[in-house]
């Protein structure tokens, strides 16, 4: 029986929780903005009633980086994006949840640029702070993502 | 009966002796009763100390907020300077009409000490009325611009302007929930003549931004409502 549940419990988990792969066929469009952009990584994140958690990400990596995250004590750059009701340019230690300052931080995204998707959000980090014409092709990434998931 | 006939009888001849004391006197133990039954209701319109603290606690964040915004929108734009102007009156004239003002509250920019000395006084809106008209030429739907200095037609902000070095700036508007004017969000640039095409980014992404400040300031006022 333990075993049954267990199988079940597995399943269960494998189905409901986005993996990787779900996301992969916008990974070429996020390896082209960071070749074109010179950006540090790019990365999409998942955004959910609860939860929020990066389900795919090109360039610099980091052990446990796509923990899913609580949204309580949300995100001070998700609630920014909320009522812009568009994209954020913002500086790595302006970010007010800890876990994702001190990613940014240690992975050298000094400056972050975030457009909002269906999904939740689309990003890219910056070792220096990017011209501005980046954040016009930030909003075409997000647009593309759209489309393709 | 006849003690409740003869205290009707002493307050009627107590009227007829001096009216006006006497309805003065009944409205003012009206009054104290009114007063006693709804102290509970009345005292909820008295700030608490813990209220009072956790406005202050909260106008604390809403300014972190808005400065690191600000910050971080000024080294991206690489932009001299960026305020947010806030309407106001404040001031009468001998009729009680309304002065109209703004004043600059939030600033981040390399002004010297000397440039923000008067950079926080208030000015009255006229002194930026064609700006004011060029924002507001649809006032359901208020847009953002762009200016050369050198463009402007309002002599005072103008002469601002060219004191502390700027060639270029971008405006866009602030209003409330209810697109009521609340103010403006300025970034100020050295150069004269930027590209159209950066222009066309900094207003698009400057208009979000001022959605987002207009968004901070107003979370201030509907947590101060539903207190």
């Amino acid at each position: 029986m333990k075993t049954v549940t267990s199988i079940l419990a597995i399943i269960f988990l494998t189905s409901c929780t986005p993996t990787r792969y779900d996301y992969e066929s916008v990974q070429p469009l996020l390896q082209e903005y960071r070749t074109e952009q010179g950006a540090e990584s790019v990365f999409l994140n998942r955004i959910t009633e609860h939860h929020t958690q990066i389900v795919l990400s090109v360039g610099n990596e980091r052990e446990g980086m796509y923990t899913k995250m609580p949204n309580y004590g949300q995100n001070n750059l998700i609630e920014a994006m909320r009522l812009g009701n568009g994209c954020v340019a913002a500086s790595a230690e302006h970010i007010s949840t800890d876990f994702y300052r001190e990613l940014a931080l240690e992975l050298k995204l000094n400056f972050l640029i975030l457009c909002p998707t269906e999904i939740g959000y689309v990003g890219a980090g910056f070792e220096e702070v990017p011209p501005v014409q980046a954040l016009a092709k930030m909003e075409d990434l997000a647009g593309e993502i759209d489309e393709n998931l | 009966m006849e003690k409740l006939n003869e205290t009707f009888h002493g307050l009627f001849s107590k009227f007829q002796e001096n009216p006006f004391t006497f309805t003065l006197f009944v409205i003012l133990c009206l009054f104290s009763y009114v007063i006693y039954t709804q102290v509970d209701t009345l005292e909820q319109y008295i700030p608490t100390p813990e209220y009072e603290s956790a406005q202050f606690e909260a106008s604390l964040t809403r300014d972190e907020q808005i400065n690191a915004s600000l910050e971080d929108s000024r080294v991206f734009y690489d932009a001299a300077g960026v305020t947010i102007g806030q309407f106001h009156n404040g001031q009468y004239d001998l009729t009680r009409l309304p002065f109209t003002k703004v004043s600059i509250t939030y600033y981040t920019g390399d002004l010297s000490q000397e440039q923000t000395i008067n950079l926080y006084n208030a000015r009255p809106i006229s002194t930026m009325n064609n700006i004011m008209l060029d924002m507001w030429k649809d006032k359901e739907k208020p847009q953002c611009i762009a200016k050369a200095t050198s463009q402007l037609r309002d002599i005072g902000y103008k002469n601002r302007m060219e004191s502390i070095g700027i060639g270029f700036v971008t405006l866009c508007p602030l209003t409330n929930i209810r697109n009521y004017p609340i103010g403006y969000l300025s970034v100020g640039y050295r150069e004269s003549d930027p590209d159209p095409e950066k222009i066309d980014i900094l207003l698009d992404y400057q208009r979000t931004l001022s959605a987002r400040i207009a968004g901070y300031l107003q979370e201030g006022a509907i947590r101060e409502n539903s207190n």
